[in-house]
């Protein structure tokens, strides 16, 4: 309900919420409504609905060149030596290559003799038809073993991801070919082929045995926690430099001194806390939205790209309490960080030293973000490292969530994380507040951390160092 | 309702930068916090206004403590502040909506204020582009008469204005005084903060003088300037008066070409130099005797503590 303020007296029961929604509303509009958040953003959305295209080499049709439906390719030129490569391939081979895949079906195949060259081939053929010819030459290194070359023209029309598509469906062939050609056994074959594997168990002695599997890590088990990882970090790192630099700017404009009238320092800060992630968080929609379109326009529904970011490990493992453990460690980690962002802009009294602070702060982001990397990229051991990582403060919000919804650790110790990072930060903010209220209009040379360290201790003794 | 401040208190490590200060308005009016630069003015406006933490002390409005963030309290600080990217509507807007004044109620409000201060050009641009312009487009007075809009714009009982006039061309200054004594008519409180003398003797009944953290001086101005006695002439005749001033042992504060200003110790001086002008036919052309002015104060008293504290 709004108050007409005719009255000597604002409506003191004015509650927290909405004091830190006002101040959220503002910082929030004028970020999304800044030149440098437009410009920023429209670019980036350019470059994510143009990375599909552009990076498969977009020609003609766009469906087509990610479609595997047809194919432009009309004549293949193809030549190999038995007695480099052990074995004789003949058009019956190659007729059960094109039997075998359908695109290929209409494809003329021409096997070339023995000391022929492909180049002279290629020099006989029109302009239209080399362009839509591929030569294939199979051959032996020593080193490398099979080597198989597949060259186009240099204006054929034959796509990237096709040219890629053929080499794939010939690799496959020929990988049969040589085993059936040599008379293997195709199951001894894919035995030998495979990795050995090692499981290592624990035995309880009260009970009966226990085996605890030791999995990978979690970048090789799916490629979708890495991005998880550095949306999280955009959004921490973007979220407190966004603060420092709010702050930077009421301090040097002197605003600051309007704001503290009306309002408290922690529900500027709160207010600014919410609308630096909120807008971050924004632009990651934005982002993702672009994607998910561009996804639609131009991947045919026969490519699968999803399918190689293995999304087994979150099917199987991800949970509701999980989720929610995982998000409560995310914002407590966002209010951590961003505190420390609040107290280390608050040092600096003048744009000039904008750039000083976020360096300081992007310190400690990184120190974050390096011990985080360290257990994404290698196997969860429980050593007493890898815990303090998924407890510490720094590097719990970067993967402690994704231990949780992975299944790595229980729900039980993400609580406890949460708690350990919830400690903390309260700590943390009892120690600073106070140090906050003066640094806010502190305004001479930038504070270095161990003058912040002695206003901390003048701060507890009562009485605060002359400015 | 009244403000009291009584035994206000900071200190900073082991130095007092503001030492027990207490005044009272009672009644709606301009008090002056005046002072050298550094004397402790703005730390004790930040004080009052809840700013800043005290070390001792209290400030009450009507009895109870007060809170700058309850009472409707207007503050247009020494420096400018203003997002310099953000629109001067956006802002306003903003600084009003703190203050819990309802959205048309702050639009109808600035668009008053707009035109009592000549602003409505920057905020209500007509032409291509309609957007209020942003402040680092304003010069330093329009900033500053956007800032003292945005201290009024809630309607403020108490006022605290810091250096208001600082910067200022005449027009502009004029438009200030003009609205500051507007809100003189309406009750308001006011608390002002200045080093322009002259616009202090206009506005204000009480004063206090600060000089590095320490009362000199405080009290209704009108009993203070009592208190000196009318120890001023300023004189002018057609011919030399010089000797006569020597002989009546009476000291010159300054000479310029219009007039000859003298400090007396008492009016007999004053009587006996009028008698040698008349006597000898010097032809008195301004002959004026009047009570110290508040700069004269001002520097007597600020010099007289530094003097004691060397």
């Amino acid at each position: 309900m709004k108050k007409n303020n005719t009255n000597n007296n604002l409506n003191s029961s004015d509650n927290i919420f909405s004091s830190i929604f006002k101040v959220f509303s503002f910082n929030y509009v004028q970020t999304v409504k800044s030149k440098s958040f437009i410009i920023s953003t429209l670019i980036s959305l350019l470059v994510f609905m143009l990375f599909i295209p552009v990076s498969s080499g977009l020609k003609g049709n766009k469906k087509s060149v990610l479609s595997r439906d047809s194919s432009k390719v009309e004549k293949i030129y193809f030549l190999s030596d038995e007695s480099k490569i052990g074995f004789d391939i003949d058009e019956n081979d190659l007729n059960n290559f094109k039997n075998k895949y359908d695109l290929y079906k209409n494809v003329e195949i021409k096997i070339l003799n023995n000391g022929e060259n492909l180049k002279d081939y290629a020099k006989k053929e029109s302009d239209s038809a080399l362009k839509k010819t591929l030569f294939v030459s199979v051959d032996v290194d020593p080193s490398k073993g099979y080597v198989i070359k597949v060259s186009k023209s240099k204006d054929s029309v034959i796509g990237v991801m096709e040219f890629e598509g053929f080499e794939d469906d010939f690799l496959e062939f020929f990988n049969k070919l040589k085993i059936d050609k040599n008379k293997i056994d195709a199951k001894w074959v894919e035995m030998a082929k495979k990795d050995v594997s090692l499981d290592i168990s624990e035995i309880e002695l009260v009970k009966e045995a226990k085996t605890h599997k030791y999995s990978k890590n979690l970048m090789e088990e799916s490629f979708f926690c890495y991005i998880i990882f550095m949306v999280c970090i955009i959004i921490f790192i973007m979220a407190g430099e966004s603060i420092t630099s709010s702050i930077v700017t009421e301090k040097s404009t002197k605003v600051i001194e309007y704001l503290l009238v009306s309002t408290k320092p922690v529900i500027l800060i709160a207010g600014k806390i919410f609308a630096a992630v909120c807008s971050v968080l924004t632009q990651m929609c934005l982002y993702a939205i672009a994607f998910m379109i561009s996804y639609k326009i131009f991947v045919a529904d026969d490519v699968n790209i999803i399918k190689g970011l293995h999304l087994d490990i979150f099917k199987e493992n991800i949970t509701v309490p999980g989720i929610i453990i995982a998000v409560l460690i995310i914002f407590v980690g966002i209010c951590f960080y961003t505190t420390i962002a609040a107290i280390i802009g608050s040092t600096a009294s003048r744009v000039e030293q904008l750039q000083e602070t976020t360096q300081v702060y992007s310190f400690f982001s990184i120190v974050g973000v390096y011990l985080a990397m360290v257990l994404l990229m290698k196997s969860y051991t429980k050593s007493v490292f890898d815990i303090f990582i998924l407890l510490c403060p720094l590097s719990s919000p970067y993967i402690t969530p994704l231990f949780i919804i992975t299944g790595k650790i229980s729900l039980l110790f993400g609580l406890i994380s949460f708690v350990t990072g919830l400690v903390v930060f309260l700590i943390f903010l009892k120690i600073t507040s106070g140090l906050f209220e003066y640094l806010i209009l502190y305004n001479g040379a930038r504070l270095k951390f161990k003058d912040i360290i002695g206003l901390i201790k003048d701060n507890r003794k009562g009485g605060k160092k002359s400015e | 309702m009244a403000l009291e401040v009584t035994n206000l208190k900071k200190i900073y490590g082991d130095k007092t930068v503001v030492n027990d200060l207490s005044f009272e308005m009672k009644d709606g009016g301009v008090f002056a916090l005046l002072g050298t630069n550094g004397a402790g003015k703005t730390t004790s406006i930040r004080m009052i206004l809840g700013m800043l933490a005290k070390n001792g002390g209290k400030v009450l409005w009507d009895g109870k403590e007060f809170n700058a963030r309850e009472v409707n309290v207007g503050y247009l600080a020494e420096e400018r502040g203003l997002y310099p990217k953000y629109t001067i509507m956006d802002q306003l807007m903003y600084f009003a909506n703190l203050r819990n004044v309802p959205k048309d109620v702050a639009k109808k409000r600035i668009k008053e204020w707009s035109e009592k201060l000549e602003l409505d050009e920057y905020i209500y641009p007509t032409g291509k582009k309609k957007t209020s312009k942003n402040a680092e487009q304003l010069s330093k007075g329009n900033q500053q008469k956007v800032q003292l809009m945005a201290a009024l714009l809630s309607d403020p009982k108490l006022i605290v204005l810091d250096e208001p006039l600082s910067g200022l061309d005449p027009v502009n200054t004029d438009i200030f005084k003009e609205i500051i004594r507007d809100e003189i008519q309406k009750g308001k409180y006011i608390i002002m903060s200045s080093h322009q003398m002259a616009t202090i003797e206009e506005f204000c009944s009480d004063i206090v003088i600060l000089s590095k953290g320490n009362t000199v001086l405080s009290g209704d101005l009108n009993e203070i300037k009592k208190g000196y006695g009318r120890n001023n002439l300023l004189v002018k005749t057609e011919k030399d008066i010089l000797p006569y001033i020597k002989s009546n042992n009476i000291e010159i504060k300054n000479q310029t070409p219009n007039e000859i200003q003298l400090h007396i110790d008492d009016e007999k001086q004053a009587d006996n130099l009028l008698k040698d002008i008349i006597s000898n036919e010097l032809g008195i052309i301004k002959f004026e005797l009047r009570e110290p002015s508040l700069h004269e104060i001002f520097v007597e008293k600020v010099g007289e503590e530094q003097g004691e504290e060397e």
